[in-house]
């Protein structure tokens, strides 16, 4: 009977193992510097070097409950070596975080930084975390959030 | 102790405002860079002279040390370049144009040894001018004068030549500046192609020759093999201009009082051109003059046909009434010693080639020379005579046997 057991739990370990998806790993997809994208007419971005581009309408009718409030604006877009990507722009008081599928960019998180707007904002790439600039003021962001709170 | 402990309060306090007040976006610090290195770059490009890539020298190493401390980050973010790839390709960009203004000093040496050796031909062309006037009024005097003179006009051709390449070999330094379309130039372009133009006294060297192979045509009298050179040269000259002339205009827009000299030298162009033309006939003219035949002057090929045919009309109309042997002469003269020995032979080829006459005209002038030849010397008929005199004789002849025939033949029968 035990070896019956035995059995049975490593013919289970193999069918799950066969059963899970491929990966690489570790992988690093951080920017070097953000992307200061100005927003065309039509509410598209196109970031030249990594050939990205999106419609960013609904990001500005989730912030300022107005899609049509990107106009003259631009958006600050890095992403970390985790793969998300983070968004901001001139106004917003929070920080878009966001992941990739097929075709889209789907909300991961939304960082909330300043109650009454950024004011000049800035991302930098930094080894653990992504270095949010803005008057003066800097978080350090992860996916998941602030990670340091304020200083 | 509790000076200690203040202390590292105030270290920490002082860091944290300092790392707040210092914290700047890569994104802006990247962007600077890009800035500062892209107007180094245009720096290279519009520089006027090796002071100024010394300069440009100079700020790129500030350039590099002030951005030293980033250079991790600019490898990453000037993508396919980097820091050190960066500042190599500035390097050679300036070395490439330091050679450039380099060879420009060798042009610039070069062309004051032309513009000095421009200035000696002037002195000598004019010199050569001078005497060649006074020989040539006494060309028919003297036969040693006219060898003298003879020199003389071809160290003048020589020299004005020579003195025409020179101007190309300056016109050709500035070429490369006036390369492309002059409306792209920036003003400083335009101002450094007018210093050129002026330090080399180009415009005064250009009007200088035209006048002087102006000159040339009226001092002398020319084959036309010799024309047909000339004209060559004259050519050249043109299409030199051409390259640079209406670009010139451009460069010179602002300057009134050269936009004028530029007016001069086209007038001096024409001129040139006209004496050309006028210088066939003139010659032309001399060569009948020479065999004691004057003609009118002529300019152009009617002209010519017209006071041609005048001049046969007026010597077959006074034929008979003045010395026949004279005439004879005269028609010797013109006929074997200028028409078919000279003009027919040497100028004609030129004047129909450079259409400054029709071969119509030159058929209209000879059937005039054709008519003047049946009055001066008629055919001698005396044969003819003879011979119909023989055939009057053969027809009698011939008529009286055929009627003695006849008159034999009727009397046999009986």
């Amino acid at each position: 009977m035990a070896y019956l057991k035995i059995f049975l739990i490593f013919i289970t370990t193999i069918v799950l193992l066969s059963c899970s998806s491929l990966k690489l790993t570790p992988a690093e997809f951080s920017w070097p510097i953000e992307a200061v994208l100005n927003i065309d007419n039509n509410g598209f971005v196109k970031e030249e070097r990594n050939l990205v581009s999106f419609d960013t309408r609904a990001l500005f009718l989730e912030e300022t409950e107005d899609s049509s409030g990107y106009a003259g604006k631009t958006l600050h877009l890095i992403r970390n070596n985790e793969g998300f990507y983070f968004m901001t722009a001139a106004g917003f008081k929070n920080v878009y975080v966001f992941t990739v599928e097929r075709n889209a960019f789907v909300l991961e998180n939304k960082i909330s930084v300043n109650e009454t707007g950024l004011l000049n904002p800035a991302f930098n790439q930094r080894k653990l975390f992504i270095e949010l600039i803005d008057d003066g003021k800097t978080f350090k962001l992860t996916s998941e959030g602030i990670e340091e709170g304020m200083q | 102790m509790k000076r200690s402990m203040i202390n590292n309060i105030l270290l920490f306090l002082f860091l944290l405002t300092t790392t707040s007040v210092f914290a700047q976006s890569d994104y802006e610090m990247v962007q600077s860079f890009k800035e500062r290195y892209q107007k180094l770059s245009d720096g290279i490009k519009t520089a006027a002279s090796l002071e100024d890539l010394d300069n440009i020298s100079l700020e790129a190493e500030n350039l590099r040390r002030d951005f030293s401390a980033k250079k991790a980050i600019l490898d990453q973010s000037l993508y396919p370049e980097n820091f050190i790839s960066a500042f190599d390709n500035l390097n050679s960009s300036l070395e490439l144009r330091r050679s450039d203004f380099t060879s420009i000093t060798v042009l610039q040496t070069e062309v004051t040894a032309l513009k000095t050796e421009v200035d000696l031909l002037n002195r000598r062309n004019t010199e050569l001018i001078n005497q060649i006037t006074i020989l040539e009024s006494q060309r028919r005097k003297d036969a040693a004068a006219i060898e003298q003179l003879e020199n003389l006009v071809a160290d003048l051709r020589t020299t004005l030549i020579k003195r025409d390449q020179l101007i190309y070999a300056i016109v050709d330094s500035l070429t490369p500046k006036l390369a492309g379309d002059v409306s792209s130039m920036t003003q400083q372009d335009k101002e450094q192609v007018y210093s050129q133009v002026e330090k080399n006294n180009l415009l005064v060297s250009v009007k200088k020759s035209l006048r002087d192979n102006s000159r040339f045509l009226e001092v002398t009298s020319l084959k036309a093999n010799d024309l047909g050179n000339v004209k060559q040269q004259n050519q050249n000259f043109v299409s030199m201009w051409n390259k640079i002339g209406p670009k010139l205009v451009d460069v010179y827009a602002n300057k009134k009082d050269k936009t004028e000299e530029l007016k001069e030298i086209d007038n001096l162009f024409s001129v040139w051109s006209n004496r050309i033309k006028k210088e066939a006939w003139e010659s032309i003219n001399e060569d009948f003059s020479l065999n004691n035949i004057n003609l009118q002057n002529f300019n152009s090929g009617k002209e010519f046909v017209d006071v041609v045919t005048k001049f046969i009309s007026d010597e077959i109309k006074n034929y008979g009434t003045k010395n026949k042997e004279e005439s004879e002469k005269i028609y010797s003269i013109f006929s074997d010693g200028v028409w078919f020995k000279t003009i027919s032979t040497e100028w004609m080829p030129y004047l129909l080639d450079n259409s400054l006459l029709a071969v119509e005209q030159k058929d209209a002038i000879e059937k005039k020379l054709a008519e003047w030849k049946s009055v001066v010397s008629p055919q001698n008929l005396t044969w003819l005579y003879a011979v119909i005199g023989l055939a009057v004789v053969f027809i009698i002849a011939l008529i009286i046997i055929l009627r003695k025939k006849k008159t034999t033949a009727d009397i046999q029968p009986e």
